[in-house]
């Protein structure tokens, strides 16, 4: 199985590029090629779960190549139980995004392929990079697709949308890079030699995380920064309504499903084992912050005139509780916070893809035009309403699993929290059903255009969704049983650290 | 020393006359370029225009093939001409990027004259700027540093004021002229203060002295040079006639100007600090951080309300120098190692940024002749993308190597000297650097996001003419190639970087 990590990296951009070579009459067999190239990259990927070794909670599937030798730079890539779950959902989604665009997206077909396989590519090299300075490269990298498909395809808003959504990010990742600057310099005094990797710098112990400036909490501002814009926490959020609404339906589903939980990941991988005395530090300020977030965001959907907007604020919502989820510091919380992660890569996707749907449908996206489609597309509607369901997290669904970890683990540290958070819950309720009884039920605008239920390729787009939906809401254990050992080591490393000091 | 002493001390060997070919090579190509232009007629010199143009690139290729040769292969330390000229892998490193630039310069230029051109003079003066630089980095004196400062500057002063059409071209060279005399003025009177202090111009003698009888005199002497170098340097808030001049000149010597001077500058300074200064180190440090930290924020901010091309590069020029300065902080540093480290640093950047500049400039020179406009803003791109698809994503990949984002050699460029930086205990100064490299970002972007993410709008200059291939074109890509390449397997540069030492840091 050595060179299925790399393969997975790079075979989707190189795929990509293939795509510049069809012939002009053949574009529109451009989006069916991309396909096919995608789903193998899917199953591809699942050769991973086979090849799974279950009693390893460390990297796997490790590859590692000096690269740039003078400063302890390699290629070195890995995957263990935090990142297998993304990688996957990374995978399963790029195939569906690409099948939902293929009536929306009608211009420079080949380069909006292309820019979703190297974005797959770019993602794909995030989670599984295991050298400091391969991560940042990735990290930066997948700006640029996200940038040209939300500024070329997207809404009229598009190039502000989209410029405020690269600049934003690139500023926050970028004093991430001092930090692993010093990072590199303080393992080069304690060891005696340069290096990027992670696993040893994990072995790095940084004098401080006491107080809120010395060494170490610094360090972890640095870090967290950067990945606070992505994720988004509640301040830094303000890019993403405008990216969301803007981006063209595919965008939208890989922005939110992939790219916003590269930040939560970030901060499981990065920030938490290498500083924690800060994470314990700060924690109750990120606590904090999630908790607003999981409320805010929930208030302001309720607030939204406009559906994709209302979804978006739903994001920011959920990834509260991903926030909530790591910073409790203990393992139901955290492994809550990873299945609140796949699970909001679901359903939020499913989400934008349906209200893509509605949209090729009816150009709007303004709530209040919408009433009664259960009477002219009812097996829409009831794919709506599954989806609706998870995003709330009725039990049987994945968010009812996610949701639930995480108040528990959120339980063991405060029930005064666990109730705070609980809020979001029923917030949650709220906002998702007055929206879905406004657009599903209730009688049939005469406005609206002859509406057709979901065509055979829109069934296979949803579809998969719908099935994940009840997969992961029942079938846990299964998912589980390979995240829990890795979570479970890194809080060893992380208490380890912390009484070796 | 005797005088049949000295005389003997200044005689070359043959091995040392090996050591001088690069920039005897150099000197030459002027010479005969010059004698070639006398010797014919005005109607002859427009014929053999292409002529011309190889016999530079002649000569500049074997410039700088001879020094590559010799920094591989000849990895001397001399001192020749009684101590005043050193030869070093560092200068041999040196003299092959100036080559290099002016190669670059010969290749992407497109021909302004209309009238019987007489270029021959021009491509001479370009030899001897480039002679000028290369004898600035050999130089071991002050009083050779100073001359060949401004054979350089006298070279370029002409060069910039080729274009007369307009009232702004006049403004901006004079400018250029006139505050390069000043600055030439003040960096001569700090060198007689310094020679006043030790009694001698020569690096190597002042790094081993003891201390001076004329401690103030030394310190004045090395405000002043400072003063001059941060002229030439371009650093705030001596950075007032950077954006004139450069808008004024020609887009191929304004990349000269760009790359050139600042190898020059800062590999001489470089020389100048680790020897001459340091004797007070500290100094240096408190009057080179203030400057620093001015020209990476200032010029930056300045940069985003620009709406000329050329402008906006020229701030980010100065931006850039900044960046450099900072690895020049780094010299500061008493650990000797950190001191080479910041060396390689500092030439692995120039490296990134001259092919960063090249290119785009190569880019420039091209839509300046096609639209017929030398004064291209950010608006005439709007939908660029759409007609020059191939041109549009040169021009994203080589502001990505600009801005210093990943997979780029200017991403490598960057690290080095930041992570040099931090290792001399300089965390404030990186952190000012990346937030003036955050504000570059808008700037650096704004062509590739016109190019891309707007439609074209009717009066675009471009959007009727078809660009074939051509040399500027050929250079774009090879420093967009060598940008991407170098961004993703720098090891071999950056090794190169490495060896460019030389005695005594």
């Amino acid at each position: 199985m050595g060179g299925l990590l790399s393969t997975l990296v790079f075979l989707p951009g190189i795929l990509g590029l293939t795509l510049f070579a069809v012939p002009s009459s053949q574009e529109k067999r451009v989006p069916w090629i991309a396909l096919v190239f995608s789903l193998g990259i899917f199953v591809l990927s699942l050769g991973i779960l086979w090849g799974w070794d279950h009693s390893q909670a460390g990297m796997q599937f490790v590859e590692q190549v000096a690269w740039i030798p003078a400063f302890g730079i390699e290629y070195h890539v890995g995957i263990d139980g935090i990142s297998l779950w993304l990688v996957l959902l990374t995978t399963f989604l790029t195939p569906l995004v690409i099948l939902a665009s293929v009536v929306s997206i009608q211009k420079s077909l080949r380069f909006y392929y292309f820019l979703f396989l190297a974005l797959e590519t770019t993602m794909l090299g995030t989670f599984m990079a295991l050298d400091v300075f391969l991560f940042y490269l990735f990290w930066e990298l997948m700006l640029f697709p996200m940038l040209l498909i939300i500024g070329i395809w997207g809404g009229p808003r598009r190039v502000y949308a989209a410029v405020k959504f690269f600049l934003y990010t690139l500023v926050g990742s970028l004093l991430m890079l001092v930090g692993i600057f010093v990072l590199v310099i303080l393992y080069k005094d304690q060891f005696g030699y340069y290096s990027t990797n992670l696993l040893e710098l994990y072995q790095l112990s940084i004098p401080g995380g006491l107080s809120f400036f010395d060494v170490q909490s610094l360090l972890f501002l640095a870090f967290i920064f950067a990945f606070a814009i992505k994720v988004p926490v509640f301040p830094l959020h303000t890019w993403l309504p405008d990216a969301h609404v803007e981006a063209p339906t595919g965008g939208s589903v890989i922005l939110a499903g992939v790219l916003l939980k590269m930040g939560t990941y970030a901060m499981l991988r990065f920030a938490l084992p290498l500083f924690p005395q800060a994470a314990g530090l700060f924690a109750p300020v990120l606590i904090g912050l999630g908790v607003i977030g999981i409320i805010y965001g929930a208030c302001v959907a309720m607030v939204q005139p406009d559906l994709k907007k209302l979804v978006a604020y739903s994001s920011v919502s959920h990834l509260g509780y991903c926030i909530v989820g790591i910073f409790v510091l203990n393992v139901t919380g955290m492994s809550g916070s990873l299945y609140q992660m796949l699970g909001h890569g679901i359903s939020t996707s499913a989400l934008f893809t349906l209200v893509g749907f509605l949209y090729e449908r009816t150009h709007s996206r303004d709530i209040t035009s919408y009433g009664g489609l259960s009477k002219a597309m009812p097996f829409l509607v009831m794919m709506f309403m599954v989806i609706t369901l998870s995003s709330i997290g009725l039990p049987t669904t994945h968010g009812f699993i996610g949701e639930f970890l995480v108040l528990f683990g959120a339980y063991e540290l405060s029930g005064w929290l666990a109730l705070l958070a609980g809020l979001g819950v029923v917030l949650g309720a709220v906002y998702m059903l007055w929206m879905f009884r406004r657009v599903c039920f209730g009688p049939l605008k005469l406005s609206m255009p002859k509406l057709l239920d979901l065509s055979v390729r829109e069934w296979w787009v949803i579809t998969p969704y719908v099935i994940l939906v009840f997969v992961m809401g029942m079938g846990s254990p299964f998912f589980m049983k390979y995240m829990e050992p890795s979570l479970q080591a890194l809080l060893s490393l992380m208490q380890a650290k912390v009484a070796g000091l | 020393m005797s005088q049949l002493a000295f005389i003997r001390s200044t005689a070359l060997t043959g091995v040392d006359a090996l050591n001088l070919l690069p920039v005897v090579l150099l000197l030459l190509g002027g010479l005969f370029l010059i004698g070639f232009e006398l010797m014919i007629d005005n109607q002859r010199s427009s014929h053999l225009e292409g002529v011309k143009r190889m016999i530079s690139v002649f000569f500049f290729l074997n410039s700088a093939l001879a020094s590559s040769v010799l920094f591989f292969v000849l990895n001397l330390d001399l001192s020749l001409f009684g101590g005043m000229l050193s030869i070093s892998a560092f200068t041999h490193m040196g003299t092959l990027l100036v080559s290099l630039v002016g190669l670059g310069t010969v290749l992407i230029e497109t021909p302004f004259h209309t009238e019987p051109s007489h270029s021959g003079e021009y491509y001479a003066l370009l030899f001897f700027a480039v002679s000028g630089m290369a004898l600035m980095i050999h130089a071991n004196d002050l009083v050779l540093l100073f001359v060949a400062l401004e054979l350089m500057s006298l070279a370029i002063y002409v060069l910039i004021s080729s274009k007369q059409d307009r009232p702004i071209f006049a403004e901006g060279s004079l400018k250029y002229f006139l505050l390069g005399a000043f600055a030439s003025g003040f960096l001569l009177m700090g060198i007689a203060l310094i020679y006043g202090a030790y009694g001698t111009s020569n690096f190597t003698e002042i790094l081993e002295a003891q201390a001076t009888l004329h401690p103030a005199l030394f310190s004045l002497g090395v405000i002043l040079v400072c003063v001059g170098l941060f002229f030439k340097f371009g650093l705030v808030p001596f950075h007032m006639y950077i954006p004139d001049a450069y808008q004024a000149a020609p887009s191929q010597i304004t990349q000269f100007m760009a790359v050139g001077i600042k190898v020059a500058i800062f590999l001489s300074g470089l020389r100048v600090i680790l020897t001459v200064f340091n004797h007070d180190p500290m100094m240096l440090h408190a009057l080179l951080y203030p400057v620093v930290v001015l020209s990476v924020l200032v010029a930056n901010f300045l940069a985003i309300k620009q709406q000329n091309v050329k402008r906006m590069l020229a701030y980010s020029s100065i931006a850039h120098a900044g960046y450099l300065s900072v690895g020049l902080l780094a010299l500061t540093f008493p650990v000797s190692a950190v001191r080479t480290d910041a060396v390689a640093a500092i030439v692995t950047y120039v490296g990134a940024y001259g092919l960063a500049t090249l290119g785009l400039f190569a880019l420039l020179v091209v839509l300046e002749q096609v639209s017929g406009n030398d004064q291209l803003e950010f608006d005439h791109f709007k939908g660029f993308a759409k007609q020059f698809p191939g041109l549009a994503a040169l021009f994203l990949i080589l502001f990505i190597s600009m801005s210093g984002l990943p997979v780029s050699a200017g991403f490598v460029g960057k690290y080095l000297v930041f992570l040099n930086a931090v290792k001399a205990g300089e965390v404030v100064m990186t952190v000012i650097a990346i937030i003036g490299s955050m504000v570059a970002l808008y700037y650096y972007f704004r062509i590739p996001v016109n190019a891309y993410l707007w439609e074209a709008s009717p009066e675009v200059p471009f959007a009727r003419e078809k660009i074939t291939w051509t040399w500027p074109i050929g250079v774009a890509v090879v420093c967009a190639l060598l940008s991407l390449i170098l961004g993703v397997l720098p090891q071999a540069w950056i090794e190169f970087s490495s060896r460019a030492i030389f005695q005594g840091i």
